[in-house]
């Protein structure tokens, strides 16, 4: 038979059977809503899971540190660095350099109206630094501008205004210094500089001045006077050429001074000269200390005491960060907390997706219910066909693009239901409200993630991806062709004598 | 001529409880390509049961059919129905025609199962039709049809495919007597129009007379197989 004539006598032989079809097929759908609907509920929670771990830390960051690592590890140094850029997924690495024996002021201006005592310099990669996903508050990335003798530039960190204090007026003076105010969960900081596209300042009232347009002053501390003892410092010129923000999670750029590599080791050759100590990169840069390890037998190696390495896709995080440990190192990452959150959404869902599955089994029976009736009503039909020669093949096929064309409508119409389910959960909120009901369904919460509907009140119920409704239709259709297959195989054995005698 | 059926040493023998019953006790036959044959014998004698295993429907419990130099008996259930659908075409007394198609699709069964195109064999189905004189039926479906329509749309769909053999269980077993005359005739006009050989099996005598050669069947076994002198002294005039 052609192919063609086969389909059109199947499909025929559904639309005789209206009835039947519809109820059959009805059942599918409602198999196929429950698995597509309870899949969409795990990937919207496990989406908004992700989309708040973004808020807690960079997914696709991993710190590496020189503490911690396995004995034999080589060094965390420019070398290293370099070949972490290399390793597949990485785009950007660069060491998170700062010598902890600088120590110095930075002041408002020259006259020192304003002082922020123990900023921390910061030495990145210039072309790592846009790479490792910081946002631009305002200004530019660019730390290695050239803007004369003696004037550094460099991001400022989006905290750093909240560091300076008055030093003419007593620490305990309420006017001494401006403070962050934060969210009730202390999760955002609501009183950040904010700069329009023009670089001005949209909310100067809440600190003393604008530190980017401000002369940075800072003071590099190279000792004490011998006659006074006062501290003695030598002063550099810093040009903020952009405010930088490293969110609530990255403490040291939030807070930092960030410059180049190249710049903040002059600082540090500088410092050296002056004070003609030689201790070394202290905790910036050191020379290994093996041997000094703790009881689990690792060692600190040398190098770099950090070194963010930024990787282009969440999924390759994994792999990455196995590349690193292989060399040795202590590594970090937020994708640790993820992988735990999604086993715990992935067990939720499990669970209702047995239970989704169960439907659909129940779905599958009523398939082979219907296929084996419309068998038992066609014995004749069957042996008459095989008398007149229609081949075997020919009629297991006809029944199997029966059931399986009742799955496949089944789960045309389930994946449409669905989708009008999904909206109807996303809209949920508004919905109840016209109803006079107030307050998030807490979806997450039946998830185990409880709580997080309050952290993320715009997050979405149900996400219907276009992989899953293929995945809908081509399981549908699964399920109705393996319905079909035993009844097709009892049509094929009917003897065509048996079929035609019966009147 | 050739020989188009072989059959040799034909047994079946069925179980009805612990007893056997022989329905076909040693049966050896031959038919000559073109030849119209019939088989006659009192209910019970076996008749339908040679014609099934001629047909390829029921196996034998032993013995061995040849039709047109192949052996049945040894096909397994697929390619006997491909030869079915090849060679062999066949009328019932049931009609036994698919009561959701019109005439014409009815009688392009064979056609169709041979996956013939559609306008192909809808014409073919309409040559058929148009010699059977329904032609005007073609677009009813079988309820709507009497009985004697019904069988010439059967005997249609089993010319169709312009079959090697035909093989008829009771034709106009249904049927009037005059309505029977008439398609008996066509029927046995076609065949030999054709060269179709043409197996019947009834049990009424007159119509026996219209054929070559009758073969009386009792318990399972020939008891005479004779040309009809009629006929022959008709060939010979």
């Amino acid at each position: 038979m052609k192919p063609f004539d086969l389909f059109k006598f199947s499909v025929d032989n559904l639309r005789r059977r209206k009835g039947r079809t519809v109820l059959t097929v009805v059942g599918v759908v409602v198999g196929v809503c429950a698995i597509v609907v309870m899949i969409s509920l795990g990937i919207a929670v496990n989406r908004a899971a992700d989309e708040m771990l973004q808020g807690w830390g960079d997914l696709t960051k991993i710190e590496v540190y020189s503490f911690g690592a396995q004995a034999g590890t080589p060094d965390l140094d420019d070398k290293m660095v370099e070949n972490f850029r290399s390793i597949p997924h990485v785009i950007a690495a660069t060491p998170i350099y700062q010598p902890t024996d600088i120590w110095g002021q930075l002041a408002s201006d020259r006259s020192g109206k304003f002082i922020s005592d123990g900023t921390s310099l910061v030495g990145m990669d210039p072309a790592a630094i846009e790479l490792m996903g910081y946002k631009l508050v305002t200004g530019s990335w660019d730390v290695t501008a050239y803007l004369g003798k003696g004037k550094i530039p460099a991001l400022i960190g989006e905290q750093v205004p909240f560091a300076f204090h008055n030093p003419k007026k007593s620490w305990n003076s309420p006017d001494a210094q401006k403070y962050p105010q934060y969210d009730e969960n202390y999760t955002t900081i609501m009183n950040l500089p904010q700069y329009d596209e023009n670089g001005v300042l949209q909310n100067p009232e809440e600190f003393f001045f604008d530190v980017m347009n401000s002369k940075l002053i800072y003071r590099m501390n190279i000792g004490f006077d011998d006659e006074t003892g006062e501290s003695k410092y030598q002063e550099y010129e810093i040009v903020p050429v952009g405010m930088i923000s490293g969110g609530m999670n990255d403490w040291t750029v939030s807070n930092g001074i960030v410059m180049s590599l190249e710049n903040v080791k002059l600082l540090e050759a500088d410092h050296k000269r002056a004070t003609g100590s030689n201790s070394g990169g202290g905790g910036g840069f050191s020379t290994g200390m093996y041997g000094g390890g703790d009881q689990s037998g690792t060692v600190n190696v040398g190098g770099y005491s950090s070194v963010y390495v930024k990787v282009d896709d969440v999924k390759n995080v994994e792999s990455v960060e196995k590349a690193l440990k292989e060399i040795g190192y202590q590594i970090y990452s937020m994708s640790e907390t993820r992988k735990q959150l999604q086993s715990q959404v992935a067990q939720t869902q499990l669970m209702l997706g047995g239970l989704a599955a169960v439907s659909l089994f129940v779905a599958a029976l009523n398939i082979m219910n219907t296929m084996t009736m419309a068998i038992t009503e066609r014995t004749r039909e069957i042996g008459i066909m095989k008398v007149l020669g229609c081949r075997l093949r020919d009629i297991r096929n006809m029944f199997l693009i029966e059931s399986g064309a009742i799955g496949l409508l089944g789960g045309g119409v389930g994946c449409i239901v669905s989708v009008l389910i999904s909206l109807l959960l996303n809209n949920l909120t508004t919905l109840l409200s016209f109803l006079g009901v107030q307050g998030n369904v807490d979806i997450a919460g039946f998830f185990g993630l409880s709580g997080m509907a309050d952290q993320m009140p715009g997050m979405n119920l149900s996400i219907i991806p276009a992989w899953l409704i293929l995945f809908a239709l081509a399981f549908a259709t699964g399920v109705g062709l393996i319905s079909g297959i035993g009844p097709a195989r009892q049509a094929t054995r009917i003897s065509s004598l048996e079929a035609i005698r019966r009147e | 001529m050739s020989t188009m059926i072989k059959a040799v040493d034909l047994r079946k023998v069925y179980r009805i409880g612990k007893e056997k019953v022989a329905a076909l006790a040693g049966i050896d036959l031959q038919i000559e390509q073109g030849e119209v044959v019939c088989i006659v014998g009192q209910s019970g004698s076996g008749k339908s049961t040679l014609l099934n295993m001629l047909a390829g429907l029921e196996k034998p419990t032993r013995g061995r059919i040849t039709i047109a130099g192949k052996p049945i008996t040894e096909m397994d259930e697929d390619s006997l129905t491909v030869f079915r659908q090849e060679n062999l075409g066949f009328i019932f007394q049931s009609y036994n025609l698919l009561p959701r198609l019109t005439a014409a699709e009815n009688a392009a069964l064979p056609l169709f199962f041979h996956g013939i195109d559609k306008s192909k064999r809808l014409k073919a189905a309409m040559r058929e039709l148009r010699e059977m004189g329904i032609e005007n039926r073609a677009g009813h479906k079988p309820s709507e049809m009497s009985g004697g329509q019904q069988q010439r749309v059967a005997i249609a769909r089993a010319f169709v495919a312009r079959p090697k053999v035909i093989f008829a269980d009771e034709p106009t077993g249904n049927l009037d007597s005059e309505t029977t005359m008439i398609v008996m005739q066509t029927m046995l006009d076609r065949a030999a129009r054709y060269g179709i050989t043409f197996v019947m099996v009834t049990h009424e005598p007159d119509l026996a007379f219209l054929c070559d050669r009758i073969i009386t069947l009792r318990d399972g076994k020939i008891i005479s197989d004779e040309r009809n002198e009629h006929i022959i002294t008709e060939e010979q005039k």
